[in-house]
C-alpha cells in the first residue's frame, strides 16, 4: 500500500540578518542554511496495518506524513502510495487517501458538520446510497448522530474531532494518515477515538499511519511502530519487540521478614544472577535477564523466606521516550 | 497628558513607521501616484477636448500639483491607521486603557498626530521633488505665511478627522465590524472634500452647502492657502466651521463613549 | 461527454458554496448592511463625479454624458461581480498560504484554485450586484439612441470577461505571497491601480495606454465592452480584450502551479 525508498527532504531556510543593513544585504546575498527533515527514509506499510510514527518535535514525522499525502515534495527518493507517486497529486490518488490533522480543522467552522459532509460527498463523488450507509455507520460508531446538524463551533473539542474523522473517512480511503488525532482531547474522548480507529480498521482494513505524542495512543493502536529521530528511522518493528531489544532485563523485587539479628546476606544472591539494584534488610531488587526470570525467581524463592515477589517490566512508553531522546 | 508620555508615544510611532519601510513607501507612492496619474490623464484629455488652457482658474500644471497635493494632505490628515479604536474594542484590550491613568482619547490622538507628522515629512519630500523638477505652477503663490497657515489648517484637520473617525469607530461597541464604515467615510470625504474634483467645479449651491460641512476642511482646504485668492473672510469662516464641528463631534464622541463603555463593561470582558 | 460531466460537477460544487455562504450570512450582522451602504456610496460617487464633470464639457473620451453613464454602469458591474464572487476569497488567500492552510485543499481531488477562489460567495455584495444591475437598466433606459438587445447581451458578457480579468490581476498581486510570505503592499497596490478602470480608456495615451490595455489592463475591463456597445463594431477591440483575458488566465494558472510547488517545497 505504502512503499517508501530513500526519501529525503531538505528545507532551505533563509537566515535573516537583523537590522536595515541586514535586510538590504539579504536582498543580494541570502544566507541559507539547510535543515534535513528526512534523511533517506525507507518503509513499507500494508493494508490493515496501523503503524505508529513516533519521534520528538521536529524529528520529521509530520514532514513524512505530508510527503506521503502529497502535500510536500521530497528532495530525493521515491514513494509509491496505492501505486502512484503522492506529490504528483493525481485525482485517482487523492480520491483514495485521507489526512486528518489534529491541529487543523477541515470542516467549515460556522456550519453544521452535515453540510460539510455533503460538500465532501460531491468532491469525492460518493454515490448517494454509499454515502448514506457510510455516514450512518461512522456517526453511530462515534456516537455523534444527534450532533450532525449543530454548528461545528458549538461542539466540544472531542465532538469536533469525531466530525473531522467522519469527514476524512466518508469516502472509504484505502490509506489514512493521522497526524496527532487526539491532541488536546480529554481522556474519555481520546479513548473513544482510539476504540473507533480499531473498529474502523477491523471493518475496512485500510493502511494507517499515525503520529501521536500520547504513548497511550501508540500502545493501544499500533502493533508496529517506527521511531524517527532527527530525520532518520532508528527503529521499525513490533511494539513489544522494543522491550526485548531495548529492555533485555526485568526487575525482581523480593520482600521477606528478616529474622531477628539477621544482617544483609549477599552470599545468598550471587552476582552472577543479575545486577543488584538495591539490597536492604528485607528487600531486594535485582535486574535479571528476560529469559531467565522464571528460573531465578524460583531459585530465590527457595533460598529466602519470601513474603512477596514482584516481577516488574520496564514500561514500553518509557523505553520509547528514551529512544526518542537518544539515550 | 505629561510631555514625557507624549514624546514616548511619538518615538513609538516613528519607530513603527520605519520598521515597515518598504510597505510604508509602496503604500504611499502607490496611492499618490495612481491618483495623480488617473487625474492627470483625465484633465489632459479635458483640456485638449475643450481646446482651452484654463478651466475654473486651473491650468493643466495647476491641476497636476493639485492632484499631487490632495493625496498628501489626505495622508497627513486622514492617514493615521484605521481601526485603531475599533480593534481595541473587539480584542478586549480596551480595558487596559480604562485602568491607565490617562484619558483614552488623548492617548489615541497623540499617537495619530505622531503618525501624521511622519506623513508630513514624506509629503515635504514629494512636493520638494515636484517643485524642483516642474517649478511652481501659475495658480500657486507659495509664501512662508501660506505654508504656515496650510500646516496649521492640516493640524486642526487631524483633530477634526480624529473626532469624526472616533465617532464611527465606536460603532464597534455595537457592531462586529466597522472597517466598511471607515472606507465609506473616506470615500465620501474624498469626493465631497474636493479630492476627485476641485470644489470650484461643483454647482454653486453645492459649494455653499459643502463649506458648512466638515468635508472640505479635511481634504482641499489646507491647499487653498498655497493657491491665490483666499479672502480673509473665507479664512475666518473656514477655521470657524472647523472649530464648530470639532466641538459638536467631540460632544457626540464623548456621549457615544459613555454609553459604549457602560455596555462594554456590562458584557464583562 | 466527459467535459460536460466535469462542468456539471463544478457547478454542483459551486451550488454548495452558495448554500454555505447563504446560511452563514443569515446570522444578523450590522456589518452586512454597512458593506452594502459602502458599495452604494462607491456607485454614487462614480456617477456623481461624471455628472459634475459633464457640467463643464459635452464630451470626454469620445463619449457624451449618456454614453458615459453606460460606461460607469459597466465598471460598477465589474466591481460588483468581483466583490460578490472573488474579493473575499482573495482577501483570505494570503492568510491561507502563510498559515499552511492549503494542506486540506491540496489533498482533495478538485482544483485547489477553483476551491480557494470561489468558496465564499458574498451575499451582501450580491445585493449590491442587484443594485448595479439596476444602474445598468437605468443607464440603458435613459439612453437617447437605440441599443439592440443582442448588443446589450454581448456587453454584459464582455463585462463578465472584464470582471474575470479584474480577478486575474487581483490574484496576481496576491500570488507573490507564496514566495515572499507578506504581500500586503502589493495587494494595496491593486486597489490603488483599480482606479484606472473607472475612467474611459481614450484618456490614456502613449506608453501609458499600452501599459493600461496590455500589461495592467485596467483600461479595457469596462471601457472596451462599452465601446463595443456604443460605437460601430470594432474587431480589434474585441480581439484585444479576449486575447488579454486568455493571456492572463494562462498566466495565473501557470503561476498558481509554480506557487503550489513552492508551497510544497517550503517549510513544514
Amino acid at each position: 500500500m505504502i512503499e517508501v525508498t530513500g526519501l529525503s527532504k531538505t528545507f532551505r531556510v533563509h537566515k535573516k540578518e537583523p537590522g536595515l543593513m541586514g535586510s538590504v544585504r539579504s536582498l543580494f546575498q541570502r544566507q541559507w542554511h539547510e535543515v534535513h527533515a528526512l534523511k533517506s527514509v525507507s518503509l513499507r506499510v500494508e493494508a490493515g496495518e496501523i503503524v505508529g510514527l513516533v519521534g520528538a518535535n521536529g524529528a520529521g514525522k509530520t514532514t513524512l506524513v505530508k510527503c506521503l499525502a502529497g502535500i510536500l515534495n521530497p528532495t530525493a527518493g521515491s514513494a509509491s502510495v496505492l501505486g502512484s507517486t503522492p506529490w504528483e497529486r493525481r485525482d485517482g490518488f487523492r480520491r483514495q487517501i485521507a489526512l486528518i490533522m489534529g491541529q487543523k480543522a477541515q470542516l467549515w467552522w460556522d456550519l453544521p458538520a452535515a453540510d460539510g459532509f455533503l460538500l465532501l460527498r460531491e468532491i469525492y463523488r460518493i454515490p448517494e446510497a454509499e454515502y448514506k450507509r457510510s455516514l450512518e455507520e461512522l456517526a453511530e460508531t462515534l456516537q455523534v448522530g444527534d450532533k450532525l446538524t449543530t454548528q461545528i463551533r458549538r461542539l466540544s473539542l472531542g465532538e469536533r474531532m469525531k466530525m473531522e474523522l467522519i469527514a476524512a473517512l466518508l469516502h472509504h480511503p484505502r490509506v489514512v494518515f493521522l497526524d496527532e488525532p487526539t491532541i488536546g482531547l480529554d481522556l474519555t474522548a481520546q479513548r473513544a477515538i482510539r476504540d473507533f480507529l480499531l473498529r474502523y480498521r477491523e471493518a475496512h482494513q485500510p493502511a494507517m499511519l499515525l503520529t501521536s505524542h500520547y504513548m497511550e495512543d501508540i500502545e493501544r493502536l499500533c502493533a508496529r511502530i517506527i521511531i524517527v529521530r532527527e530525520g532518520e528511522i532508528v527503529y521499525d518493528g513490533g511494539l513489544q519487540e522494543v522491550l526485548s531489544r531495548y529492555a533485555p532485563h526485568k526487575q525482581l523485587s523480593l520482600r521477606w521478614d528478616p529474622a531477628p539479628g539477621e544482617g544483609i546476606r549477599s552470599d545468598l544472591v550471587p552476582a552472577s544472577l543479575g545486577e543488584i539494584v538495591s539490597a536492604e534488610l528485607g528487600l531486594l531488587k535485582i535486574k535479571v535477564s528476560r529469559s531467565k526470570v522464571a528460573e531465578i525467581a524460583s531459585l530465590l524463592l527457595q533460598r529466602l523466606p519470601v513474603a512477596d515477589l514482584n516481577i516488574e517490566e520496564e514500561d514500553v512508553g518509557t523505553i520509547i521516550e528514551a529512544l526518542i531522546r537518544k539515550q | 497628558m505629561p510631555l514625557n508620555l507624549a514624546l514616548r508615544l511619538f518615538a513609538l510611532e516613528f519607530k513603527r513607521a520605519f520598521a515597515y519601510r518598504a510597505e510604508f513607501w509602496i503604500g504611499f507612492l502607490g496611492n499618490a501616484l495612481s491618483q495623480f496619474g488617473v487625474a492627470y490623464c483625465l484633465w489632459a484629455a479635458m483640456f485638449a477636448g475643450l481646446g482651452k488652457t484654463i478651466l475654473q482658474g486651473f491650468t493643466l500644471p495647476d491641476m497636476a500639483l493639485y492632484y499631487l497635493l490632495i493625496p498628501l494632505v489626505e495622508r497627513v490628515v486622514m492617514g493615521p491607521e484605521m481601526n485603531h479604536i475599533s480593534s481595541e474594542i473587539y480584542e478586549g484590550t480596551l480595558t487596559r486603557y480604562l485602568v491607565y491613568p490617562v484619558a483614552f482619547f488623548r492617548f489615541k490622538y497623540v499617537s495619530a498626530l505622531a503618525q501624521s507628522l511622519v506623513f508630513a515629512g514624506q509629503m515635504a519630500a514629494v512636493v520638494g521633488v515636484f517643485l524642483l523638477i516642474f517649478g511652481v505652477p501659475p495658480a500657486y503663490h507659495i509664501t512662508g505665511s501660506g505654508i504656515a497657515l496650510a500646516l496649521l489648517a492640516s493640524a486642526i484637520g487631524t483633530l477634526l478627522y480624529f473626532v469624526l473617525a472616533a465617532c464611527l469607530e465606536m460603532v464597534a461597541f455595537w457592531a462586529d465590524n466597522v472597517w466598511s464604515l471607515m472606507v465609506l467615510n473616506k470615500l465620501v470625504l474624498h469626493f465631497l472634500g474636493g479630492g476627485l474634483l476641485p470644489l470650484v467645479f461643483f454647482p454653486q449651491a453645492m459649494q455653499t452647502i459643502l463649506k458648512l460641512t466638515p468635508f472640505p476642511y479635511l481634504v482641499s482646504f489646507p491647499l487653498r492657502f498655497l493657491m491665490g485668492g483666499m479672502s480673509m473672510a473665507e479664512m475666518e469662516t473656514g477655521f470657524g466651521v472647523m472649530a464648530f464641528w470639532i466641538v459638536v463631534l467631540s460632544l457626540l464622541a464623548s456621549g457615544i463613549w459613555r454609553r459604549g463603555v457602560k455596555q462594554y463593561a456590562g458584557v464583562g470582558i | 461527454m466527459q467535459a460536460w460531466e466535469f462542468r456539471m460537477r463544478y457547478l454542483r460544487l459551486y451550488a454548495y458554496f452558495l448554500r454555505f455562504s447563504m446560511s452563514r450570512s443569515m446570522e444578523f450582522r450590522l456589518d452586512f448592511f454597512f458593506r452594502i451602504i459602502m458599495d452604494l456610496a462607491y456607485y454614487a460617487v462614480g456617477l456623481g463625479f461624471f455628472h459634475i464633470l459633464y457640467l463643464h464639457t459635452d464630451s470626454l473620451g469620445g463619449w457624451n454624458m449618456h454614453q458615459m453613464r453606460i460606461f460607469v454602469a459597466g465598471y460598477i458591474l465589474v466591481d460588483a461581480v468581483h466583490m460578490t464572487m472573488f474579493s473575499n476569497n482573495l482577501y483570505m488567500l494570503p492568510r491561507f498560504i502563510n498559515h499552511g492552510d492549503l494542506d486540506y485543499y491540496l489533498i482533495r481531488p478538485v482544483s485547489s484554485l477553483f476551491f480557494l477562489s470561489l468558496r465564499d460567495f458574498a451575499f451582501n455584495s450580491f445585493i449590491n450586484l442587484i443594485f448595479a444591475g439596476g444602474i445598468v437598466v437605468w443607464a440603458v433606459g435613459t439612453y437617447p439612441g437605440t441599443l439592440g438587445a443582442s448588443g446589450i447581451a454581448v456587453f454584459l458578457l464582455l463585462i463578465l470577461a472584464g470582471a474575470l480579468l479584474y480577478y486575474c490581476i487581483h490574484l496576481l498581486t496576491i500570488l507573490p505571497t507564496f514566495w515572499t510570505q507578506s504581500g500586503e503592499s502589493l495587494h494595496q497596490l491593486f486597489y490603488n491601480l483599480s482606479r484606472f478602470m473607472e475612467r474611459p480608456d481614450r484618456i490614456y495615451r502613449g506608453s501609458i495606454r499600452l501599459l493600461l490595455t496590455v500589461a495592467l489592463p485596467f483600461g479595457l475591463m469596462a471601457s472596451f465592452p462599452a465601446r463595443l456597445l456604443l460605437e460601430p463594431f470594432n474587431w480589434a477591440i474585441l480581439a484585444q480584450l479576449l486575447a488579454v483575458l486568455t493571456g492572463f488566465l494562462f498566466l495565473i494558472s501557470f503561476i498558481w502551479n509554480r506557487g503550489l510547488r513552492a508551497y510544497s517545497s517550503a517549510s513544514s
